[in-house]
């Protein structure tokens, strides 16, 4: 399928391309003549209105579902060190453990962040497009945290697949917890640690930042 | 041409307004998306610890409004963020009420005037109390007067306390509900390493291999360490969790193995490991011979093995003797080989050999205790063993490798171990019966030589036996609960109403203030400032947050106004109180413990706001904190180069003690067959006054049960749900029936949160002769259908 | 008028989708692709939409 689209978005790039490098070599007497204007409208039609349609279709398609991939997200070197940590065997935070035992099979980022990728509802889409001009504009600072620059990890990524088993309705703490859990006011993460390593663990410059953001494990992932 | 140049200059100029819509469509679109974000939790969070267990969780408090409107737990905190479903709720401890606006709440002093408490003022409430306990003092002398803390005060509030009694007042009657807590565990490892607290660290268990769980629940009670021993045993395959305990609790239910022993029995559990250990071989010579020697105390005997006596005709007390070797100690076990003992323990021999193997050739072997171990007749020497095990195997003083003792509450630790506000001690590991440790103390806080009283105070259960006497005239209680968490609970509650109480207290309808003469309305949690310091020895800042409800003072503001007053009355060292605020309270604190080796000069106020706990010792401002003590890296031993040095010891030799078992004062008779143990729920924490409160966590928990064996109940024909009476000696209450197959056949258990199922008024008020605890796990009971005692079917 | 602009928008718009199918991954192509391309398709459209007004304008239709 993603070659489908690969060759579907060139193809219409490329044509798309070469329609437009006509219409700009034509010159405005054969634009007015009445001779060949019909051809001259259909050629604009499609090279202004049809084909950038079409290509955006195929290329949004690809950004759909080409993103939900851990090596999408592993793109960016500011994910490097969830990355990294997620992928390495001796770690305890909730996306290595998710990771390294299958709990997930595929797409575990996404899986979790489904609120937050390039896809799912709009405000969550919206999102991830602004952590991408904030990260390609570099207006950002490591550590990337949640709670102070605004937003909330929604529990309901969590929810969605663990609410439903025997296991999670058999302890108590989630009964107890249950209004604030679904409005995520009380976080899983209190009772079950961290998903990723700490932000003082991917602050430039601390111990674990170097080991976090070392390149070859990163290059393994994709 | 000049149409054509035009319109190239018109498309030139659409081309840079198309520029520009590009620009305005592209910037555009993020500035909406910068819009959309969701507004966070909240608008600030702010690094604090969690109010109740001494597994002292560091947590991320979110306000918005100058409300409290989210917890997180800190990452970068010791717990590495996790903490339980009551860590979770704090975000609603401080507008918490039975009514859930805040009612229950002290909020102004009130004296009580007849049968009625009314409300004063500050001036009126204050003048009372310096006026009662300054009469007291000049017509009774300064031992008519005590003071009763909590580990649960901060260490500022302590250490003021402390000082104003010890050193201004000159009474050693100075004592706190960590005497009901941890005492075992602090005159163990005195006994054992010279000083008190543990020597090991939380991260020690994310590398043992063997979790040796003994008298604990963890899965309830330490919940965030629990998970984080879960987490070490899913990475490694060959980590063992055993745990030790008459109950099939929750953590026995994740246990490997689960030893289901009869209550008060692990003292002779641990001597027949420790016989095990010797007879087979697992001994490790090597560091018992380079880093031990051994103890036991002797009576005092003639030659013709007659008690010595001492002039007034008394029996000499016991002396100690260190001349035993290694088979010489294990000779003195013989009695404790499995076989001869497993039967009384409730086990067989093969599950005592089987855990001694594991303890002794693991990589790694930490042991985790709590009130099983600590609340007993048997306490302080059960506490000796498990360190000896320790000692023995050489399971020490190495990563994943130590004797660790869960605190139970979150600043017994720091407050009152360290700061010495036990009857018997001085700050920083001091002894009160020590001359030299007197006069250093006197030195530094600059009193005159024979200030402070030689010899101990009176500990809890004698110090509500004085106020039952009259010895004891007026008494001031801090942040604690005593008439619901004190042993033969009726008893104590009497004393109570005899005395002149004063109550410091943050509810004024918990047991304690409801028997108050005087209630003094107190600050909560992030409604003051002060550090708290826990199980690892850390210590941690807590920093005040939000303004105290209604008139409510700091108990550090109370008591500085009532030095002030007393000072003035004459009854105290002049001057005695300099440090009137938390940050120079902390700082005398620290300076002083520069004397000593609880050193913690180097946490400056400005590091505990900024880092997230650091542990002592830690002696300049750019050391990190000491997470292992008696090994390298512990600034303070006395060579850097060696692996190994207890320094709390003059030769620097731990001690392994011989602790001979004695039996139990409570054991089950014809008249009480059953044994009585209590003990916590995850929901509810000790008297349950904050968590009952919050209404998720009532309304989990609800009203406390009695945890009846379900073969003990068939011989009643007692139904789960049904309202039981259960009595001994010291009293009787009633409660609804919960039938389990956890506790043992002939063991009940209750929590003792629940105020209006006052389980306490049925246990034994036996203590341990050393520490003086006492004995909450082990009370004889008799138990039937309330209202219509059956006899047990024959 | 020509075409020139409407062309010259959509071309851009063309050569940045192009560069993203290849760059997947490239969080700066899908960057260029969202922020600047679509933008650019969107201009290039309305700029023909200007041109055919123009167009009928002179020919009276409106």
């Amino acid at each position: 399928m993603t070659t489908l689209i690969l060759i579907l978005g060139v193809g219409l790039s490329l044509v798309g391309l070469l329609i437009c490098m006509r219409l700009w070599l034509l010159p405005a007497s054969k634009l007015n003549a009445k001779a060949g204007a019909a051809g001259v409208k259909l050629t604009a039609a499609v090279g202004f209105v049809v084909l950038p349609l079409l290509a955006v279709g195929v290329a949004n398609y690809q950004t759909f579902e080409g993103v939900k991939e851990v090596s999408s997200c592993a793109g960016c070197h500011v994910m490097a060190p969830m990355v990294n940590d997620m992928l390495r065997k001796d770690s305890t935070s909730l996306a290595a453990r998710h990771f390294n035992n299958r709990w997930i099979a595929e797409k575990q980022c996404y899986n979790c962040h489904s609120d937050y990728g390039l896809s799912g509802t709009i405000k969550s889409k919206g999102d991830g497009f602004r952590h991408l001009a904030r990260y390609v504009t570099g207006s950002y600072k490591e550590p990337i945290e949640y709670h102070r620059s605004g937003g909330f990890y929604d529990n309901n990524n969590c929810l969605k697949c663990h609410a439903v088993t025997e296991k999670f309705q058999a302890v108590s703490s989630h009964g107890t917890l249950r209004a604030n859990l679904s409005s995520s006011q009380t976080s899983c993460l209190n009772c079950h640690g961290p998903a990723h390593p700490t932000a003082l663990q991917r602050t430039p410059g601390s111990k674990t930042y170097e080991a976090l953001t070392h390149p070859p494990l990163l290059e393994a992932s994709r | 041409m000049g149409e054509s140049s035009n319109l190239d200059r018109r498309e030139f100029l659409m081309g840079l307004a198309a520029i520009g819509g590009v620009g305005v469509l592209g910037a555009g679109s993020w500035g909406v998306l910068e819009s959309m974000v969701p507004q966070a939790q909240a608008a600030s969070w702010h690094k604090s610890v969690c109010r109740f267990c001494g597994n002292g969780c560091g947590v991320m408090v979110g306000m918005r409004d100058k409300k409290v409107v989210a917890i997180r737990g800190d990452f970068e905190a010791t717990n590495k963020g996790f903490i339980c479903v009551k860590g979770s709720l704090l975000s609603s401890l401080n507008t918490a009420g039975y009514g859930g606006n805040g009612t229950g709440r002290a909020l102004k002093p009130k004296i009580r005037r007849g049968d009625q408490l009314v409300e004063v003022s500050w001036e009126e409430a204050m003048s009372l109390v310096a006026e009662k306990f300054a009469t007291a003092i000049k017509t009774k002398g300064k031992n008519a007067v005590a003071f009763y803390g909590s580990g649960q005060l901060l260490t500022e509030e302590t250490y003021t306390a402390n000082k104003l009694f010890k050193g201004g007042i000159g009474t050693n009657n100075v004592d706190g509900n960590p005497r009901l807590c941890m005492a075992s565990a602090a005159v163990g490892y005195t006994q054992v390493f010279g000083k008190d607290e543990p020597c090991g660290c939380y991260e020690d268990l994310d590398k043992a291999e063997v979790f040796f769980i003994i008298g604990a629940n963890m899965a309830v009670a330490h919940q965030p360490s629990f998970e984080r021993i879960k987490l070490t045993r899913k990475a490694n395959p060959n980590c063992k969790i055993v745990v030790v305990d008459p109950r099939r609790c929750e953590t026995a239910e994740v246990a490997d193995l689960h030893l289901h022993i009869r209550p008060g029995y692990d003292l002779m559990l641990l001597n027949s490991m420790a016989y095990v250990i010797i007879k087979d071989n697992l001994a490790n010579r090597d560091f018992v011979a380079k880093h031990c020697k051994f103890a036991r105390m002797l009576p005092q005997l003639d030659a013709a093995g007659k008690p010595l006596l001492d002039e007034k005709g008394q029996a000499l007390p016991p002396k100690e003797d260190n001349s035993l070797s290694l088979e010489e100690y294990g000779m003195l076990l013989e009695d404790y080989a499995p076989e001869k003992v497993a039967e009384r323990i409730g086990i067989s021999p093969h599950q005592i050999r089987e855990v001694a193997h594991l303890f002794a050739k693991s990589k790694g072997t930490i042991s985790c205790w709590t009130m099983g171990i600590n609340q007993s007749s048997r306490g302080t020497a059960s506490n000796n063993m498990l360190s000896a095990l320790h000692l023995l195997t050489g399971q020490i003083c190495k990563p994943g490798a130590t004797p660790l003792s869960m605190t139970g509450q979150p600043n017994a630790c720091g407050g009152v171990r360290d700061c010495g506000a036990l009857s018997h001690l001085l700050p920083h590991g001091r002894l009160a019966a020590n001359p030299k440790h007197r006069e250093e103390v006197e030195e530094i806080w600059g009193l005159p030589k024979g200030t402070i009283a030689p010899g101990p105070g009176k500990h809890t259960i004698a110090m509500y036996r004085a106020m039952e006497t009259g010895e004891i005239e007026c008494l001031l209680v801090m942040c604690t609960n005593p008439a619901q968490s004190l042993p033969a609970g009726e008893r104590y509650r009497r004393a109570m109403e005899k005395g002149f109480m004063v109550v410091a207290e943050t509810f004024e309808d918990s047991e304690t203030a409801k028997l108050a003469d005087v209630i003094l309305p107190a600050a909560l949690w992030i409604e003051k400032e002060g550090v708290m310091g826990q199980t690892e020895r850390r210590y941690q800042l807590v920093e005040k947050l939000l303004e105290p409800a209604g008139e409510a003072r700091s108990d550090l503001q109370i008591l500085v106004d009532l030095a002030e007053r007393l000072d003035k009355a004459g009854v105290t060292t002049p001057g005695i109180i300099k440090s009137k605020t938390a940050r120079e309270v902390w700082d005398e604190a620290r300076k002083m413990s520069a004397k000593s080796v609880y050193n913690y000069e180097g946490m400056t106020w400005e590091r505990m706001q900024k880092e997230h706990g650091i542990q002592w010792p830690c002696p300049t401002e750019s050391h990190p904190g000491t997470a292992r003590r008696y090994t390298r890296g512990d600034p303070m031993m006395s060579n850097p180069e060696l692996e190994v040095e207890f320094y709390g010891q003059p030769d620097k030799r731990a001690k392994i003690w011989f602790r001979p078992w004695v039996n139990l004062p409570q054991e089950p008779s014809e008249q009480y067959p059953i044994i009585l143990t209590t003990g916590r729920i995850l929901e509810q924490w000790h008297t349950g006054t904050m968590t009952q409160r919050i209404k998720e966590l009532n309304e989990a928990a609800g009203p406390a049960t009695i945890e009846i064996n379900v073969q003990d109940a068939h011989e009643r024909n007692i139904q789960d749900g049904q309202l039981v009476t259960i009595e001994s000696q010291f009293g009787k209450v009633q409660g609804k029936a919960k039938l389990s197959t956890g506790p043992r056949k002939g063991v009940c258990f209750a929590a003792f949160y629940d105020p209006s199922v006052f389980v306490n008024a049925v246990v034994s008020d036996a203590v341990d002769p050393m520490s003086f605890e006492p004995e909450f796990k082990v009370t004889a009971v008799s138990m039937s259908p309330a209202g219509d005692p059956v006899a047990p079917r024959s | 008028m020509t075409l020139r602009l409407p062309a010259l928008f959509s071309g851009l718009g063309f050569l940045l989708t192009f560069w993203f199918v290849f760059n997947l991954h490239s969080p700066m192509a899908l960057a260029l692709f969202t922020f600047v391309a679509q933008p650019c398709f969107l201009v290039g459209f309305v700029l023909w939409l200007v041109r055919v007004k123009t167009d009928l304008k002179q020919k009276e239709v409106l």
